[in-house]
């Protein structure tokens, strides 16, 4: 962020140029707090590196491990956050994290209507839509159309659970296994699972 | 500003019911056209002037100079 | 009071000034308990600045899709479910 002024003319500087106006401010926030002593400098990039760094394949090995270890499938849904630890997985900063399995009779969708809570450590940022009003208000009162307009059409004789997490707590769908992957090792099978089918919006990606 | 709020909320200055409430507090329409990030910066502005730790128009100085 | 896995429960439909979890949809509907979570802290007066102690109990209930929406369109036995803390849940004779 911090480049030489060795030259003696003024200039934009083209790392903010075109920013929208919120991110000065954030700036100079950032700036009042460091210089206040209330934050450090390095701490605040660090955790922008770690942001930045999460994204849905640790979530994505969890699911795979579930899949082929059926102890291990037992484990996560009793206490995700444990499961997590143990394949050394970052599991983020809430207290607890639970595991929803999706089987052939039952299908979870997760939402946080008050706000937009997310399970960001094992499956990077969420996405604009999730943290949209229109989502977070139509997933619990319609989630069979929401589930419609992301091309999922549940059959009526599935039962779909959808989880508003209200508390502290954060919740990853584990989605079903895909047809003909019998063959498939662990690597091959986290590829499969997508971030929206943690999320319970849609399935994973089919075999090829 | 999620980095800025996290770390707030390491340093016991700002916890996340906090920004929930500050985010609450916010007026309809401003809330409607606020970004979700905005609308966090919105709410640790409310929070930390609550607590002094901001002064009144410190921050909106800041950005002007 | 405190409840048991499987018991039913009813969302207290009072109003609360200043924050609070507990979704306005669900206020006064019927539900059952599903699982039980540690306690945790309160985020009503966390909200506050407080330690948010005592802690309270958190459950996650189960509801029935058509009990929250009556017009609810899709299958009868879908249902919603929602952490909800244990003051805000009485016992459903």
């Amino acid at each position: 962020m911090n480049h030489d002024h060795g030259h003696d003319h003024p200039h934009e500087p083209v790392t903010t140029a075109g920013e929208p106006p919120a991110a000065a401010r954030v700036r100079a926030l950032e700036e009042l707090l460091v210089e206040k002593g209330v934050l450090g400098r390095e701490e605040i990039r660090a955790r922008i590196d770690w942001l930045v760094s999460r994204t849905p394949a640790d979530g994505a090995r969890l699911v795979a491990r579930a899949w082929v270890d059926e102890a291990f499938k037992a484990r996560l849904l009793d206490d995700a956050r444990a499961a997590a630890l143990e394949l050394d997985l970052d599991p983020g900063p809430s207290p607890v994290v639970v595991a929803l399995e999706n089987t052939e009779a039952v299908h979870h969708m997760v939402v946080c209507t008050l706000c937009s809570c997310y399970p960001k450590a094992l499956l990077g940022p969420p996405p604009d839509w999730y943290k949209s009003l229109p989502y977070r208000s139509r997933a619990v009162s319609d989630p069979r159309g929401v589930l419609r307009e992301f091309g999922l059409d549940l059959g009526a004789d599935i039962e779909l659970l959808v989880v508003d997490s209200t508390a502290d707590i954060r919740y990853l769908v584990v989605p079903r296994r895909p047809a003909g992957t019998e063959r498939l090792d662990e690597e091959a099978l986290a590829r499969l699972v997508t971030r929206d089918s943690m999320i319970g919006v849609a399935q994973p990606a089919p075999a090829d | 500003m999620d980095a800025i709020v996290g770390a707030l909320g390491e340093h016991g200055v700002m916890n996340v019911d906090e920004l929930r409430r500050g985010i609450e507090s916010m007026a309809k329409d401003e809330y409607e056209t606020a970004t979700y990030y905005e609308r966090w910066l919105h709410a640790a502005e409310t929070i930390l002037a609550e607590k002094r730790i901001l002064a009144p128009g410190e921050l909106d100085e800041r950005v002007r100079s | 009071m405190s409840f048991a896995t499987g018991d039913a429960v009813r969302v207290s439909a009072r109003a609360h000034a200043g924050h609070h979890r507990t979704p306005g949809y669900l206020k006064g509907r019927r539900g059952t308990i599903e699982r039980v979570h540690a306690g945790f802290t309160n985020p009503e007066t966390r909200a506050y600045g407080d330690d948010g102690t005592p802690a309270r109990r958190l459950y996650l209930v189960s509801f029935d899709q058509p009990e929250v929406w009556p017009a609810y369109q899709g299958s009868p036995r879908d249902r919603l479910l929602a952490d909800v803390f244990e003051h805000w849940l009485e016992a459903d004779a």
